[in-house]
């Protein structure tokens, strides 16, 4: 990345946001492409009862903390006013361009390296060359995923897809059946529960769900984003020693640790309940694998009650078929409902990206997979800001945004591209070895962002060791990592760097 | 209980000062020669509390270890069994 002057941006989420408030500090010329009319993403287009599922101090950019006055848990509508601040705060609202949808990526023609970026916008189709060009669209697309079931055509009620439902309107005074399992499921059954007749989940699995607060007490960054709780991890990919040796002779601590935590959790969320059929919400998988799949969520206090009080009926099952009148589930029951919801998720889709660069980034079932889950060394001058989800992805991509710019201004230093593609195929095998499967398991991070985090510290030259203080040793093994701990790195303004490893 | 206590400490101990000495080396690894001196105390006061916890808290880890050991080897005793 050399020579960098002009860069496009794909996508005005936090990612997007970030990335260009970043490297316009740098002094970069920036375009930020959003193809919707707002700011914010996903936090810009949500339903009603959306919300932030992290406390506000694990979700907001380390240099630009939420105000004090917000609640404790974000409600969407806040936080995409928090982001207008945020862009008018640091002053680069003059880079963002709404309304504007990205049709193609083609390496530039004219010999330059860069990409030659065509936009159809108010003003009609333009083409426009950037010499680096960052997408930060996420891990989805606009395109629902709507898996289709035998009789649907006969199925006189309706059937929507998450993103179609932004209030409760299609939802009131009906029978509703929510499909699916994870944060969007969760949040329209919620809203179901009040002004629906009936409300149904339909899944084929449950997840272990994060309380907002352990055993009641101890909020849950405590137990997932300090040191300590990531040692107990599976492996990570480069693991240290000592967490060689805990993982070693010192298994049944870690077995131990865990399965008190399952214990905890199942008491708390009254997991083993009985649901239809007899069955129950306990998870098949271990809860330090399950946490780094698809449908971990940070549950709402409120919402196991309405599963215990019969307001929503939970059914651990797949639909096998549509009816007139309603759905019939693989476990044979049938149920009357006059509105389904699938709250399915969506497809990748990176239609605009040429087809060499999509050769490169290759076919693989579980997403791409890139260098330092950015890079990927055949795409020379693109970068992908977004493709790591943590915890408090804010803080991960804000930490991306400034390797990147690192990186163009020459102070990280890139492996060859052999190197490069070796990590690339390490790291593939290592999450393939133990994390569950999913359409983005490439992406996925979750718990281990802390070793994530301390390696782009260490590819910049900054001491991975953020905590300060008498006690910083022991903050380092037990207090949570989170946003303001970065502050400084985010600004850009670190004290004495220490030698890349 | 005290020799249990002793000995939990005194294992607690033995790790503790691996652990100190593998933390000091990999804190003075990263020091520049601008701040030489400053990152040294650094590595030197992490070392110092992680020989310290684990000492205080090797018994405590001791007893942690041997119950996750047996209550492991009994689950996985039973689930053998019933695989049987």
């Amino acid at each position: 990345m050399k020579d960098v002057r002009r860069v496009a941006i794909i996508g005005a989420g936090i990612a997007g946001l970030v990335t260009a408030k970043t490297l316009v500090a740098q002094g970069l010329e920036c375009a930020v492409f959003e193809r919707g009319d707002r700011l914010g993403g996903v936090w810009a287009d949500g339903y009603s009862n959306f919300g932030v599922q992290a406390p506000k101090e694990l979700y907001e950019f380390p240099d630009w903390p939420m105000p004090k006055a917000a609640p404790h848990f974000t409600p969407g509508l806040i936080f995409q006013q928090y982001l207008e601040n945020y862009v008018d705060h640091f002053e680069f609202r003059s880079c963002i361009r709404l309304s504007v949808c990205v049709t193609r990526l083609e390496p530039r023609s004219d010999g330059n390296s860069g990409w030659t970026v065509t936009t159809n916008g108010n003003t009609g189709h333009r083409t426009e060359d950037f010499d680096l060009v960052v997408i930060a669209t996420g891990l989805y697309s606009d395109v629902p995923n709507k898996p289709s079931f035998p009789g649907e055509a006969e199925y006189r009620g309706v059937i929507l897809h998450n993103s179609e439902v932004k209030t409760r309107d299609p939802l009131q005074g009906r029978n509703v059946a929510v499909v699916g399992y994870g944060k969007s499921a969760v949040d329209i059954a919620f809203e179901a529960a009040e002004v629906a007749k009936d409300v149904h989940m339909v899944f084929r699995e449950t997840h272990w769900p994060v309380p907002r607060k352990v055993a009641g007490v101890l909020p849950f960054k405590w137990g997932a984003l300090s040191r300590m709780a990531s040692a107990f991890l599976p492996l990570y990919q480069r693991s240290t020693p000592v967490e060689r040796l805990l993982h070693g002779v010192g298994k049944p601590l870690v077995w131990v640790f865990w399965r008190t935590f399952e214990i905890i959790i199942r008491l708390q969320c009254r997991l083993g309940m009985k649901i239809a059929n007899g069955k129950n919400l306990v998870p098949a998988a271990p809860f330090e694998t399950d946490t780094n799949g698809e449908g971990t969520i940070v549950t709402p206090p409120e919402f196991y009650p309405l599963l215990q009080q019969g307001r929503i009926s939970a059914h651990r099952t797949e639909i096998a078929r549509f009816t007139h009148n309603g759905i019939v589930l693989q476990d044979g029951t049938e149920l009357e409902v006059d509105c389904v919801v699938l709250a399915t998720g969506w497809k990748s889709d990176f239609e605009y990206l040429s087809d060499d660069a999509r050769a490169a980034l290759g076919t693989d079932e579980d997403g791409f997979y890139l260098y330092r889950h950015m890079l990927h060394p055949d795409l020379a001058n693109l970068a992908f800001i977004g493709r790591a989800t943590a915890v408090s992805n804010i803080l991960t991509h804000s930490l991306q945004a400034r390797w990147l710019a690192e990186s163009i201004a020459g102070r990280v230093i890139l492996p060859e591209r052999n190197a490069m593609l070796g990590e690339i195929d390490e790291i593939k095998a290592w999450k393939r070895s133990w994390m569950p499967y999913s359409p983005v398991r490439s992406t996925r991070l979750f718990m281990h962002a802390q070793h994530y985090h301390d390696e782009l510290m260490r590819d910049i030259g900054i001491d991975p060791l953020r905590k300060r203080g008498l006690f910083a040793p022991l903050k380092e093994l037990l207090a949570p990592y989170q946003p303001a701990d970065y502050q400084a790195i985010v600004a850009g303004n670190w004290e004495t760097p220490i030698k890349p490893l | 209980m005290a020799l249990f206590l002793w000995i939990g400490s005194a294992c607690g101990a033995i790790l503790g000062l691996s652990h100190a000495l593998y933390l000091y080396r990999q804190i003075a690894a990263r020091c520049t020669t601008a701040d030489a001196a400053g990152i040294n105390r650094r590595g030197l006061y992490y070392a110092i509390w992680t020989f310290a916890l684990w000492t205080i808290f090797g018994s405590y880890v001791l007893a942690f270890w041997l119950l996750g050991a047996t209550v492991y080897a009994l689950v996985r005793l039973i689930l053998g069994q019933r695989a049987a």
